[in-house]
């Protein structure tokens, strides 16, 4: 009896003795698997778009546009996306996901979400960013928002994917200014990055040219010439009021904004011929920057505040220099053609987008400070007014499609290019706003 | 004197004594007949008995023999069993002796450049890095314009199948979303392809990830 009793009790003995063994087998060999590791160097990249699929929010048909397509549209347009066909999906970001299919799908990321009526004519939208190959949330938001503020919400939600799988900030929900000609009728528009959304900030039956944006993107600087003259004028956009800020005898034009937002620089004739000043953003204390006897235009400062770059017929060509915003000795910065104008500085000042004459083409080039190398980067003929997007992304800028104005972007390395879809009418000097916070 | 009846008297004792004898002898007999009975009705008893615990023993004996015969070949079974057990687990640690031989000196040789191949698995651990890296560095998704040369190493377990168990980043590029990236390219990659020889398999991958090359 005692025996028998003893039999399972001895094996498992030795059972346990057996476990020890293996798992002392296993530390050997993790012990020696340490030691020995494969080291594999890779390089570059097999693509350059992230594959994405934005599933259609649940419930969003009760908003116009729908949410995902607005989503979708801003990650194609940005070039660094692939949106991939998901169909009809029941999914939303109270789902569970199962990672299997889009795997198959071969998507990096997956956006799902919903759009839930809160009361009142107000929403919820909600959504969570997957990471499907390593089936975890990236993120996840939510907003409450009316039926106006559709678009707007997908762009957030757009510019939260784009950051999240890029590391930079997108800027779908940053706002450009352009001026529209409609027959006699001159209106300056702000519209959504993409286009859409587009509102007269203000209307004139003369021309409106040279916009610029403060750097907190409250007041739009430009030249209006409803006085029968060039004058810069500042305009507040949450208030509609404005101030005449450069209106002195001769012509005022081509506003710029110091980084800091307290500085204007202008050219001004008042001293005869048009030179560079810089005055205080309500137009007080102009100084003549530099003194030359050639036509000196165009300025623009460079992210540190610290340079001011601009367009000079010094050389008896009109080419780019630059000068210390303190004043002082003049660079010259383009040599290659007769004709290089209109130099913006890159958000991190390390480029110089410019308009190239080459032959009889107008093209948007662009130039690497450190090497001074210049490329063009479209592939249009009539290109003018170049704008970096403010994460130095995209450039937009104006061009002609049978001798209608139309605005146009690309990427800054020129593998992406897009036309904007603005409506009807001759469209001309775009400029890209800052982020907004 | 009467002689007649004395002889009638004696005659008389004689047949008594006669019929006496007769009785005992008819008694006697009986109990012998009966004591025979008895006897053989014991014997026979006896017999039975005998009989019976033969076949009992009989029967006791077939079991043991059957349980003996069922225990050795349980016995035999489980000795089989063992030594398959204890065979498989030595051809692993020798297999795995091996690997980590081979592994030793191809990273000798390769790390001492001494330029006498080993057996040809130096060739074999080349072309399975170059599929490796291939494989990965197709799902690698990064924009070609980004600013400076991020760099990351990540830590990978594989099984033999080359199915990836774990990664893990032990050295960031400083850009989370340039990691992210690189992370999902290994992610989709497994299970990556397997060596063409199965001696150079390596659990362990160190995977060193730079945008560009140097210049």
């Amino acid at each position: 009896m005692e025996l028998t009793y003893n039999r399972p009790f001895f094996s498992a003995c030795r059972t346990v003795e057996r476990l020890f063994r293996i798992l002392a087998i296993c530390l050997a060999l993790l012990a020696t698997a340490a030691h020995a590791q494969l080291t594999i160097e890779i390089t570059g990249a097999g693509g350059n778009q992230i594959p994405v699929a934005v599933v259609p929010f649940a419930g969003e048909s009760a908003l116009t546009p729908a949410i995902s397509d607005v989503i979708e549209a801003d990650l194609a347009r940005s070039g660094r996306f692939r949106t991939l066909y998901t169909g009809p999906q029941n999914l939303s970001d109270t789902s569970t996901v199962d990672f299997a299919p889009w795997r198959g799908k071969n998507a990096d990321a997956l956006v799902v979400g919903g759009v839930y009526p809160v009361g009142g004519g107000r929403f919820e939208a909600r959504f969570r960013l997957y990471d499907v190959p390593k089936q975890a949330q990236l993120g996840a938001l939510a907003f409450t928002l009316t039926v106006q503020q559709a678009r707007a919400t997908a762009h957030r939600i757009a510019d939260f994917v784009y950051e999240k799988l890029t590391g930079e900030r997108g800027v779908f929900s940053t706002r450009i200014a352009y001026v529209v000609k409609n027959g006699a009728r001159y209106q300056l528009q702000i519209a959504d990055a993409d286009g859409a959304n587009a509102q007269a900030a203000l209307s004139s039956l003369e021309p409106i040219i040279s916009p610029a944006w403060s750097p907190d993107g409250s007041r739009l600087a430009y030249v209006s010439f409803e006085n029968k003259k060039p004058v810069v004028y500042v305009h507040s956009l949450a208030s509609g009021k404005r101030q005449a800020v450069a209106n002195f005898r001769g012509s005022n034009s081509a506003p710029a904004w110091s980084p800091d937002g307290r500085s204007l620089a202008v050219v001004l004739s008042r001293e005869g011929g048009s030179q560079l000043f810089l005055m205080n953003a309500d137009g007080s204390g102009a100084r003549r920057l530099l003194s030359s006897s050639a036509i000196d235009t165009e300025p623009f400062y460079a992210p540190d505040g610290q340079s001011i770059y601009f367009t000079s017929d010094r050389g008896g060509s009109p080419q780019i220099y630059r000068v210390a915003a303190a004043g002082g000795p003049v660079e010259r910065l383009t040599f290659d053609g007769s004709y290089n104008v209109t130099p913006r500085p890159s958000p991190d000042g390390k480029y110089l987008a410019f308009v190239r004459r080459d032959g009889g083409r107008f093209q948007v080039s662009v130039m690497d400070l450190a090497s001074r190398q210049v490329r063009a980067l479209t592939d249009t003929g009539r290109d003018e007014s170049p704008s970096f997007a403010p994460n130095g992304r995209m450039i937009l800028y104006a061009t002609q499609v049978s001798s209608r104005g139309v605005l146009a972007a690309v990427s800054s390395d020129g593998g992406v290019k897009q036309r904007l879809s603005v409506p009807a009418g001759d469209v001309r000097e775009p400029a890209w706003g800052p982020f907004l916070n | 004197m009467d002689i007649a009846l004395e002889r009638e008297k004696e005659i008389r004792r004689l047949e008594e004594v006669e019929r006496k004898r007769r009785e005992d002898e008819h008694r006697r007999k009986e109990l012998e007949e009966k004591q025979r009975k008895e006897e053989d009705a014991r014997r026979l008893e006896a017999e039975k008995k005998r009989k019976e615990e033969a076949q009992r023993q009989e029967a006791e004996k077939k079991r043991r023999e059957d349980e003996a015969r069922a225990k050795a070949a349980r016995d035999k079974q489980r000795v089989a069993e063992e030594r398959r057990l204890k065979e498989d687990l030595e051809r692993a640690r020798d297999q795995r002796l091996k690997d980590q031989l081979a592994r030793e000196l191809g990273s000798t040789t390769s790390a001492a450049r001494t330029g006498t191949p080993v057996a040809g698995d130096a060739g074999a651990t080349a072309g399975w890095v170059d599929k490796i890296r291939a494989k990965i560095r197709g799902n690698v998704v990064l924009p070609p314009d980004l600013p400076g040369n991020p760099q990351a190493v990540f830590l990978v377990q594989l099984l033999p199948s080359g199915d990836i168990v774990s990664v893990r980043l032990a050295r960031s590029s400083g850009n989370k979303a340039v990691d992210e990236a690189w992370e999902r390219a290994i992610l989709k990659s497994s299970p990556l392809p397997q060596p063409d020889k199965r001696e150079v398999f390596q659990a362990r991958l160190e995977l060193r990830f730079s945008l560009r090359d140097e210049p």
